[in-house]
């Protein structure tokens, strides 16, 4: 689904990444760990096309595509979706505005008819009771005096209407209480298929208590440093990182 | 034209003018008045008497063809408790120059004046303002906001005066502004002169672009970046369109405004 190969990247002529091999098939979920400033949230900027960062080598290829030769909208389309750390707020665009338009743009991507009001609406309330989304929140400004918790399942809400192949949550327990991340951890579940893969950015084991990973992943240095089982995660739960650190350095 | 309404009538369906170059208004006490002006080019002069306890909606409405240029003087007077809802709304072609003196003279009088700005290629829109209040607890608020592209040139330019004896003024004065390219200019100039103690009054003017954070949010969402624009723009302009009190006449403009944004 998801080949990267020998991926360099920069921002603001600082090299950040240097020299990621990530292969993700369908059905997998990766969790990527690793200290603050190794590289993570950077990986998932660049995949999605975040136009602050500059790709200086490697290759991506999703689902048989040159993934960086397309617009970020483009990648969305072919079923990319990364739930933002910090989702943005957008005051005067209503969350059914916004959803409508991502929906049938993407339909209009992949040659589809744009879906009728009904059928946009049904479509909505089923997909809010998977992340128990409230109806007040569906009709303000998307993100606009939201919680952080509300933030975050409005992120899998999201998720749930455009049904990515490949998702990739971008430090998606930080700043959720138990409860919200047990909602949004058993929405991402519940969307899980064997076709869906699913990439996992974190610092904490606690997430993963609820998603479990396939594989571990973890990143330092712009590079992907160890590469195990489910148990890895827990290591460095009890461990932290510096036994890793020592390792590289 | 005159246009009377006397006291304690309510004309209860909104009257639509295409605008007369002279207009007198005079809604007497306890009437109201629901007016849109709408109109292509030319030099118009209206007054308005807003009596005591009377309400008045006016919402101008440039329909200008490019190459034409339209100047609106609007000058309304309120007396006590009467409330005013005034917008300029300007999303036409041409250039257009619009001076609005409102002077609140009778205590509890009350004013709304929004303004709505969307221009481009080399249009040319000015907002002059003077909000006088004359007399004690009288309230204004202005909200001016302006959407530029290409090489349009934006002016606002708004003063509050607070005279001598008008305390317990509340005045809040706001303009913004998206300039969508280098080339766009926005002058703004939000003046107060308050010649009183105890009063509230606050101004703002700030200029800027389009969120980038916003855009690329949208993008991901596979949104494309002139759709999202489109949408941001939209958002922008539709605070003041959200508070003009005739629902059809909002619907209309929110469809106005997509069509102008996507130059239909």
């Amino acid at each position: 689904m998801l080949d990267i190969r020998d991926l360099h990247a920069s921002v603001a002529g600082k090299e950040i990444l240097r020299g990621i091999n990530l292969q993700v098939k369908p059905g997998e979920v990766h969790a990527i760990m690793g200290p603050n400033g190794s590289g993570k949230s950077t990986l998932s900027s660049v995949l999605v096309g975040n136009p602050q960062y500059e790709v200086t080598k490697g290759t991506v290829t999703f689902n048989g595509k040159n993934l960086l030769e397309l617009s970020p909208e483009d990648r969305s389309h072919e079923g990319l979706f990364l739930s933002f750390q910090y989702p943005v707020e957008i005051p005067g665009v209503s969350m059914t505005n916004f959803m409508r338009a991502a929906l049938n743009e993407k339909r209009k991507y992949l040659n589809l008819p744009a879906l009728s009001a009904s059928e946009f609406l049904k479509l909505m309330r089923e997909k809010r009771a998977i992340v128990e989304l409230d109806n007040k929140l569906a009709s303000r400004s998307v993100n606009e005096g939201f919680s952080g918790g509300e933030k975050k399942r409005n992120e899998i809400f999201q998720m749930a209407m455009l049904e990515p192949k490949l998702s990739i949550l971008d430090e998606t327990d930080s700043g959720l209480d138990i409860d919200a991340l047990r909602i949004v951890a058993e929405g991402v579940n519940k969307l899980k298929t064997p076709e869906t893969s699913c990439i996992v950015i974190t610092h904490y084991q606690r997430l993963l208590d609820y998603i479990t990973p396939d594989i571990v992943h973890v990143l330092y240095q712009g590079r992907i440093v160890m590469t195990a089982g489910p148990e890895l995660a827990l290591e460095l739960e009890k461990r932290g990182y510096d036994w890793i650190k020592e390792n590289v350095d | 034209m005159e246009i009377t309404v006397a006291k304690d009538s309510v004309v209860e369906k909104t009257l639509q003018l295409t605008a007369d170059h002279q207009l007198h208004i005079t809604v007497e006490s306890g009437a109201q008045l629901r007016l849109l002006l709408e109109g292509c080019c030319g030099q118009l002069v209206t007054e308005a008497v807003v009596g005591e306890g009377a309400t008045l909606d006016l919402c101008n409405l440039d329909m200008n063809i490019a190459g034409t240029t339209r100047t609106h003087d609007l000058h309304i007077l309120q007396e006590a408790n009467s409330q005013a809802f005034v917008q300029s709304i300007s999303l036409a072609a041409g250039n257009t120059y619009n001076t609005t003196q409102a002077d609140l003279n009778g205590e509890g009088a009350e004013l709304h004046l929004n303004g709505l700005v969307i221009a481009n290629q080399s249009q040319r829109i000015e907002n002059h303002t003077l909000v006088q209040h004359m007399v004690p607890h009288t309230t204004s608020h202005q909200l001016y906001k302006y959407v530029l592209d290409d090489k349009a040139v934006g002016t606002y330019a708004g003063l509050v005066k607070v005279l001598p004896g008008a305390h317990h003024t509340v005045s809040v004065q706001t303009n913004r502004n998206l300039c969508a390219t280098r080339e766009a200019r926005m002058f703004a100039q939000p003046q107060l002169e308050i010649y009183n103690d105890d009063v509230r009054c606050n101004h703002g003017s700030s200029t800027g672009q389009l969120d980038e954070s916003a855009l690329f949010y949208m993008q991901q969402r596979g949104i494309s970046k002139h759709e999202a624009r489109l949408l941001l723009m939209a958002a922008f302009v539709g605070e003041v369109v959200n508070q003009i009190r005739i629902p059809a006449l909002r619907e209309r403009l929110h469809d106005l405004i997509e069509n102008r944004f996507r130059n239909i």
